[in-house]
């Protein structure tokens, strides 16, 4: 195809559009100023939110009885693991995809529960043990597959003390194609 | 300067491992710092977003006119190498039918695949001058022979075109109009492809250029910064060229001399002089790309060294004169590509390990927040939608990590696009 020729085409397949009217303008920047608005508020709320979610330790520290830390931290029994109830590790029950999910709406929740609880919970869901440092001091922390934080609540059939925790995460907007 | 630019070349590496050893922290004792960083990558983002839209909103609503052009004698060089002869010819000849008063200069850079021949016959056939170099020495050297030995003294403006860019009748003359106004030093015209439909690469680099050109290259023009004058179509104060020539020509980076990126580098002489450079979309020029992946890739991956090299020079200098640019480059041109270095690994990680979590949920939101981001293209370039994903996508495989290659090579000299043995 001669140079002439595919001028031609792209030309008509592609105008340079340089121009377009000042409606024009107006109408497009009329979509473009909410829709960088939901840009910018879906990333920083999003982000910003997930921050606010602790991590393992920071969780487990505010789901501890209090009476049970303050005594640990005093060294009271504080070398023996489990002897009151243990932290069990489940999903959220908000964990969910989207966009929510992208942004960390998702996770998993850290509770405390005592100790007939947690031999409840053994029998009932496949679970794996460890231990966890909390300020300090060593606790016992059951990870519980297939279970969700409401599911635990049924199980359990009373209230048990949750946080949402954030074990790992993803964050996918890098966007920086570098096109200039 | 050469100490300025090693450190902050050094400076770069430590982004780039700072942003993986951030990432590998998380699977240590706590995520707190991978999240704080991440937040304050995606701070960085929203606010860099923001401040370009800026700059495209004072540009649709305040747009910049120029005089109109008054006759000013034009000089255009148009150097060449191993170029399909066709082409060649075709692209003087739009000069020559071009709008505005000029002289032709075309320097044949030790051709070898005949094309010399076909010169030769439009030399004697139309008004142009012809120099030949007996082996090719490089654009940086064509240019350099043009504007000390050739340029006429009475050539006000300096316009340079690659020798396979073909130009609309009022190129010329679009593209030399901000020069009148005494604070431009130089400016650039808009790029089209002649082979855009080709095949899908062709379309994905259609809207990499549309993109580059009508979103980020206008941005840049609002704040008088444009960083480059495309080979393909850039005008230059002619007083301003014979200025920076011999500097030009000599430069080094890493304590080697430089070759290719030599039209950012001209850009960068010009800023770094206090002159404003800026970019006329209504100025057209056609010109070709690379068809296969492969040759694309070969011509990125010199881009992008000079992308770097050239992102680290402005930094040595613009500070003094060019604040707002200093601050583009140094916290998102220069930077992004890798401070987001972790936040690739775990994608990279995620889609291998959970590709439920890819599909269902990463990959929706990528899109949604993608057309928002270059919301320019649906409403603008509605056309240039499919190249937009289909160019995206290719980044995230394949062209950031060349970004990685282009750090650890960036003293590499080969120019690689016209063949493996040349050094341009």
């Amino acid at each position: 195809m001669s140079v002439d020729k595919r001028r031609l085409a792209a030309a008509q397949r592609t105008a340079a559009r340089t121009n377009p009217s000042r409606a024009r303008r107006l109408g497009a920047w009329i979509i473009i100023v909410p829709a960088l608005s939901l840009f910018s508020f879906s990333i920083v709320a999003g982000a910003a939110g997930f921050r606010g979610k602790p991590d393992v330790e920071s969780a487990a520290a505010r789901v501890v009885p209090k009476t049970t830390h303050e005594d640990r931290t005093n060294g009271n029994s504080g070398s023996q693991k489990g002897e009151d109830g243990g932290l069990v590790l489940v999903g959220s029950s908000n964990d969910g995809g989207g966009i929510g999910g992208l942004l960390g709406k998702g996770g998993r929740e850290i509770c405390w529960v005592s100790r007939s609880q947690l031999v409840r919970v053994s029998a009932v869901y496949r679970t794996s043990t460890a231990t966890l440092q909390v300020g300090g001091k060593t606790y016992t922390l059951v990870t519980v597959y297939g279970a969700n934080e409401k599911g635990l609540r049924q199980v359990l059939s009373s209230a048990v003390k949750c946080r949402l925790v954030q074990v790992e995460h993803l964050f996918f907007l890098p966007f920086d194609g570098n096109l200039s | 300067m050469q100490r300025a630019q090693t450190a902050i070349y050094v400076a770069l590496f430590v982004v780039l491992a700072g942003s993986g050893l951030l990432f590998l922290s998380q699977y240590g004792m706590s995520v707190r710092f991978w999240v704080d960083f991440t937040l304050g990558y995606l701070l960085l983002l929203v606010g860099y977003t923001l401040y370009l839209f800026a700059l495209l909103f004072v540009h649709d609503f305040k747009p910049r006119t120029y005089p109109r052009y008054g006759g000013q004698k034009i000089a255009v060089i148009i150097p060449c190498f191993n170029e399909d002869p066709d082409l060649v010819e075709e692209s003087i000849r739009t000069v020559l039918e071009g709008e505005g008063r000029k002289q032709v200069i075309v320097i044949d850079d030790g051709s070898t695949n005949g094309v010399q021949t076909r010169l030769r016959e439009l030399a004697l056939e139309l008004p142009l001058a012809l120099h030949e170099f007996p082996e090719n020495r490089g654009k940086r050297e064509a240019l350099h022979h043009a504007v000390t030995h050739m340029l006429d003294d009475d050539s006000e403006f300096v316009v340079t075109i690659d020798s396979d860019t073909v130009l609309e009748k009022d190129a010329l003359i679009r593209v030399v109009e901000p020069l009148i106004c005494p604070e431009i030093g130089a400016s650039t015209g808009n790029v089209l492809l002649l082979n855009e439909r080709q095949n899908l690469l062709t379309r994905m680099v259609g809207t990499y250029y549309w993109v580059g050109l009508n979103i980020y290259k206008q941005a840049q023009s609002v704040i008088r910064s444009v960083v480059c004058c495309s080979g393909c179509l850039a005008a230059y104060r002619a007083t301003l060229l014979r200025e920076v020539i011999d500097e030009f020509a000599g430069q080094r980076f890493l304590g080697e001399s430089c070759t290719h990126s030599e039209d950012r580098h001209l850009t960068n002489l010009v800023l770094k002089r206090g002159y404003d450079v800026v970019y006329v979309a209504e100025a057209v020029s056609w010109t070709e790309t690379p068809a296969t992946v492969r040759g694309f890739l070969r011509q990125q991956r010199r881009w992008k060294r000079g992308y770097i090299r050239e992102s680290i020079y402005t930094l040595t200098y613009a500070w003094r004169c060019k604040k707002l640019l200093f601050l583009q480059i140094l916290f998102w041109d220069l930077t992004a590509p890798f401070l987001s270095f972790g936040l690739r690994i775990g994608l990279v990680i995620t889609v291998a390990a959970r590709p439920g979590i890819f599909l269902t949920a990463i990959l929706p939101s990528w899109i949604m927040l993608l057309l928002i981001r270059y919301i320019f293209v649906p409403l603008r370039a509605r056309d240039k939608l499919v190249g937009l994903f289909a160019y995206m996508l290719f980044y995230e495989l394949c062209m950031y990590w060349l970004n990685l290659w282009a750090l650890f090579t960036v003293k590499n000299r080969s120019w690689v696009t016209r063949g493996s043995t040349a050094q341009a």
